[in-house]
């Protein structure tokens, strides 16, 4: 059990071959090594073209009982973006926009001190 | 605006129990056991939805883990929903790899077995993970056959240390021998509890039938070349070893009692009195437990003429006259239609009779040829035919007790 590919890449049992694959992809990208790649590789292989495996490997590992359990899910995950550093015009406040939605005023304010995950315009 | 969000506190939660887990499992698997997948955690959500659990949890949470400790080693099946058995069967399984405790083995059992019990859980789980990647029936084979792939593996772990008798593959036998406490603990049905038995059995006496093969091969070679009995004597505690690593496996007794009948017979009908007691010596315990055995289940009763039979050989060359006739005794006990049981007691006893009616002396002559007299009536019902009787019913007569008719 200690070798169960979900618990080891920490992926989620209920999702399919498409979201394992994207994962394994990105630990495969940003694995330290050429053995690494082949293990997260072997994993893949064994996930996604050999659905007896994964299906035994899925009964083997923890249910995500957090995220079945009635209580309010967390979050999905963000999508990951390329990686591009943010620019400012990224962040600016298109005056156009700022017009057709008729929030000059609040555009005038001072920018709120809120985080960014909870500030209404970055939502 | 709201700054706490309902899934901020669905991650507070998740963190939480990651770190109820923590604690949870050094409880369980002390310091240095690698904590489980934080997953693992999910435990928690299926205890809160019991009112003990829930309490369990609380009380955890001010530091008294006992109860939360016994909500996971000691889960009340009536109470128990399947997503918890399944995050119990993992644990537990997960404690016995970390600790190699078989109590942990036989709870994780126990859970698999509920789970294969309850049926729809595991399927329900199959056909998510599935989807349409194999066939409905496949995904119920598979699903119904995942609860008994644990006992299939403690087989392969005992198997693969057969023939070197590790300490690993021991510890998978004995729980392999104990599949039925896992199967009470986890109210397995009549079904799910036969099966899981019999494959534990399969799984058991493959593994102890490598063990042995490697003996007995050693042991054909050297009967077969007619090896000194030193030589056999070493196998036959090699033998001994195999019984001992198997959890003192009746297989093992059989094999040794009908292997090293011909061996024995051999060197008694040559009277080498010093190599059948020597040959005896590592036979001892697992002869004793096979006839404990014969004697709790009539119907082993095919194993007790053999069985017997090391009993006759361990009476002829016992050092005293009282070890002999208890070692007579216990062969015709286990095997009353044994005629070499039945020989050699009834001679015993004659024995006995003469030496007695050699020491009668007129104080104690009453009750000494009492003894006598019911020693040799005793040898004359078990064996009639013995040489030894007329001499000894002459003399009992000479003294006063005549034993044919009346």
């Amino acid at each position: 059990m200690a070798d169960n590919p979900f618990e080891r890449w920490d992926l989620d049992p209920m999702q399919g071959p498409q979201a394992i694959t994207e994962r394994l992809r990105e630990l495969a990208e940003d694995a330290p090594d050429e053995e690494t790649r082949a293990t997260i590789r072997a994993a893949w292989e064994a996930l996604t073209m050999h659905p007896r495996d994964r299906l035994r490997a899925a009964l083997e590992a923890h249910p995500d009982s957090h995220g079945a359990a009635g209580a309010p899910p967390p979050p999905p995950p963000a999508p990951r973006r390329a990686h591009r550093a943010l620019e400012l015009s990224d962040l600016v406040l298109r005056p156009s926009l700022v017009r057709a939605l008729g929030l000059e005023r609040e555009a005038r304010a001072p920018i709120p001190d809120v985080a960014p995950a909870d500030d209404p315009w970055l939502r | 605006m709201k700054a706490w969000r309902e899934a901020d506190d669905a991650r507070l939660t998740r963190l939480e129990d990651e770190a109820r887990l923590a604690s949870l499992w050094r409880g369980l698997a002390g310091e240095d056991a690698p904590l489980p997948h934080p997953r693992a955690a999910g435990l928690f959500v299926c205890l809160r939805r019991s009112t003990e659990g829930a309490l369990a949890i609380e009380r955890a949470d001010r530091g008294e883990l006992a109860p939360l400790l016994r909500a996971v080693t000691q889960p009340d099946p009536a109470a128990l929903s399947p997503a918890l058995a399944h995050h119990l069967a993992l644990l537990h399984g997960r404690l016995a790899d970390a600790t190699g405790a078989e109590r942990a083995r036989i709870r994780s059992l126990g859970m698999w077995l509920f789970l294969a019990t309850e049926q729809t859980y595991l399927l329900q789980v199959g056909r998510a993970v599935a989807r349409d990647a194999l066939p409905a029936r496949e995904v119920e084979r598979a699903t119904a056959e995942a609860p008994f792939g644990p006992i299939d593996g403690l087989g392969a772990e005992a198997l693969a240390g057969a023939r070197e008798l590790t300490d690993r593959a021991a510890a998978a036998l004995r729980v392999l021998g104990r599949v039925e406490e896992a199967c009470t603990l986890g109210r397995a049905d009549e079904a799910v509890t036969r099966k899981a038995v019999a494959r534990a059995r399969r799984a058991r006496a493959a593994a102890v039938d490598a063990a042995v093969a490697r003996v007995d091969g050693s042991l054909e070679e050297a009967i077969t070349r007619d090896a000194p009995t030193d030589e056999l004597v070493a196998l036959l505690w090699d033998a001994v070893a195999v019984w001992r690593w198997a959890d003192a496996d009746e297989q093992v007794e059989r094999f040794l009692v009908q292997r090293v009948t011909s061996v024995l017979w051999d060197r008694y009908r040559d009277r080498r009195w010093d190599d059948v007691r020597a040959l005896l010596r590592p036979l001892s315990e697992p002869t004793e437990s096979l006839a404990r055995r014969i004697e709790r289940d009539p119907s082993k009763l095919a194993y007790a003429a053999p069985c017997a039979q090391m009993y006759v050989f361990s009476a002829e060359v016992a050092p005293t006259l009282e070890e002999q006739l208890r070692d007579a005794e216990r062969a015709v006990a286990l095997c009353p239609t044994h005629r070499n049981g039945s020989l050699i007691l009834a001679d015993l006893l004659v024995h006995r009779a003469m030496r007695a009616l050699d020491t009668v002396s007129p104080w104690n002559q009453a009750e000494t040829l009492d003894r006598a007299e019911a020693d040799v009536r005793r040898a004359e019902s078990l064996y009639p035919q013995l040489k030894r009787l007329p001499d000894a019913k002459l003399r009992l007569e000479a003294k006063g007790r005549k034993i044919d008719g009346g």
